[in-house]
């Protein structure tokens, strides 16, 4: 390819990339509603529950993973709707990039904006639910697989529902099921190493959902936008 | 015949024959309704468009 | 045989080729399904460590077997529909996609009641053929309610067959969950090597049931499905024609 054109695949992926981060880095409210959201959630937990030492350890790593696939799932709205709303997907759509590609970079430009700080303020809920420090650096690590897993699925979910309004629970019902294997790992990865099993099998089966997930979402996720906008 | 209703775990052998039947007729009335309802709704809108015709 | 599947993707063939299929696969549905039932029930002998609570099975094993072979019905046809655009794929899945629903819900029930006496328990959270069962379940709600929210018929029809793809991997899932993954749920007796472990005078009674359901709800899924064209086809002159020639 001509360099000088700047039309290579890196230079197309870098664009939308840096375009989509500081789309979202102009507009931190959005993100940090939910983030909000799940700090005051799991914080609000053991309000309502028995809070003896014993049980918040053993509730702690469920109710941590299922308060950040919920928050997540909230940010999910703005991977698309933005814009869809002022008319850039359809120029999106048309450019001859190819689409997954961009898809790509659009669902990695969300999972730093969104994933990221989760995860850095997710040792924050542990110590709420006292969790000692490798145990935190368990949940790091499902966390870190888990929120990837959840931006590439839940791609697929909101291309599907572009073109209906006030989708947000109807993204979360698509996408839900899809996200319970990794819930489930991810939970129990962090429960076993706090009962003093190993926990490696747990994370691997994370990074193989993953590489799955990013094996096919992409392509998915740009075949739902074509056909959703029409 | 009673004998047969005396055998062990009667209570869940029955129960979920119960299920079966009942998911089984409401499948078909359902399946049953919804063509006939179809097929009256589309005869109801051609005769409309018949009779609109002709007026 | 090709010419009978390229007619079968003409709507107009498709409806009345299913308009003859329904009866026949309805009474020999309903025949296989009477048989199987009573002899499961009463002239099956009692199985030596479940005694008569294994009848359930009689009930059980066709409604997994129909919420796992519609879903893979489902499967295929988005795939048909999506790669080729016989859009009469896309009546198919919306026909299958209610009973598939009603029988994954029969399935979970039918076995959460043979649950309770055998293991103790209604329902068990880790076991991986359950969850997977019940993923099944939040598919076919979830298909069904994207469509319901999608007013665009073409929009909704190709959109809704890329999540049933994306939700197909669900299958192999399911079926491999009780061998890779400790499972309160036996194993495949059926479909393993080495033929069925299962004593043949329960094994005839089961297999008239499966088959039996299966013919059912294939006779169901004509009848939806020849709905489902009719309500996309009702501008078309053959539709016209017949209706208002007062068939069924």
């Amino acid at each position: 390819m001509n360099k000088s054109n700047n039309t290579s695949l890196l230079s197309g992926f870098n664009a939308m990339f840096r375009r989509d981060c500081l789309q979202y880095i102009k507009n931190p409210s959005q993100l940090l509603n939910p983030l909000i959201f799940f700090v005051m959630i799991t914080a609000a937990f053991p309000f309502a529950v028995d809070s003896s030492k014993l049980q918040l350890t053993q509730i702690g790593p469920g109710i941590i993973w299922i308060m950040a696939i919920l928050s997540y799932l909230l940010t999910l709205q703005h991977l698309y709707l933005d814009d869809a709303d002022d008319g850039c997907l359809d120029y999106i759509i048309l450019s001859p990039q190819p689409l997954p590609l961009l898809v790509l970079a659009k669902i990695c430009a969300h999972w730093i904006s969104s994933g990221l700080p989760l995860i850095i303020i997710s040792p924050i809920i542990g110590i709420i639910y006292q969790m000692q420090v490798d145990t935190i650096l368990v949940m790091i690590a499902t966390l870190f697989f888990g929120t990837f897993a959840l931006s590439l699925i839940g791609s697929i979910g909101a291309s599907l529902t572009i073109s209906i309004n006030n989708s947000n629970i109807l993204v979360s019902l698509l996408v839900l099921p899809i996200m319970i294997p990794i819930l489930i790992f991810g939970a129990r990865t962090i429960g076993l190493y706090q009962a003093g099993t190993t926990t490696i099998s747990g994370l691997y089966f994370m990074s193989a959902y993953c590489m799955f997930a990013l094996s096919f979402s992409p392509f998915a996720s740009a075949a739902a936008l074509k056909i959703g906008s029409e | 015949m009673m004998e047969f209703f005396a055998m062990d775990y009667a209570f869940y052998v029955y129960s979920s024959l119960l299920a079966f039947l009942s998911v089984i007729i409401i499948c078909t009335k359902d399946a049953f309704r919804h063509l006939s309802k179809t097929l009256g709704h589309i005869k109801n809108t051609i005769h409309q468009m018949e009779s609109d015709n002709e007026t | 045989m090709w010419t009978f599947l390229h007619k079968m993707a003409s709507p107009r063939y498709f409806y009345s080729i299913a308009t003859s299929l329904i009866p026949w696969f309805l009474v020999s549905g309903l025949i296989l399904m009477v048989a199987g039932l009573i002899n499961g029930l009463f002239y099956a002998p009692p199985d030596y460590q479940q005694g008569d609570a294994f009848r359930i099975i009689y009930v059980h094993v066709p409604s997994a077997y129909i919420s796992m072979m519609a879903y893979s019905l489902m499967a295929f046809a988005a795939f048909v529909a999506l790669i080729w655009r016989i859009k009469i794929a896309h009546a198919v899945i919306v026909g299958a996609a209610p009973l598939g629903a009603w029988f994954t819900f029969l399935a979970l029930l039918t076995g959460s009641i043979w649950g309770r006496p055998m293991w103790g328990t209604w329902w068990e959270w880790g076991d991986p053929r359950l969850t997977s069962e019940l993923l099944m379940l939040f598919l076919y709600l979830g298909y069904m309610a994207l469509r319901a929210s999608l007013p665009n018929l073409a929009q909704a029809d190709k959109l809704s067959a890329i999540l049933i793809l994306i939700g197909a991997i669900n299958i192999p899932i399911i079926h491999f969950s009780v061998e890779w993954w400790t499972s309160l749920h036996q194993g495949p007796t059926l479909l393993k090597a080495g033929g069925p472990a299962i004593d043949s005078l329960m094994l005839y009674p089961l297999l008239a049931m499966i088959i039996g359901t299966t013919l059912y709800f294939g006779s169901l899924l004509l009848v939806r499905t020849k709905a489902e064209v009719l309500n996309r086809e009702k501008n078309s002159r053959w539709a016209k024609k017949m209706l208002s020639g007062d068939q069924l």
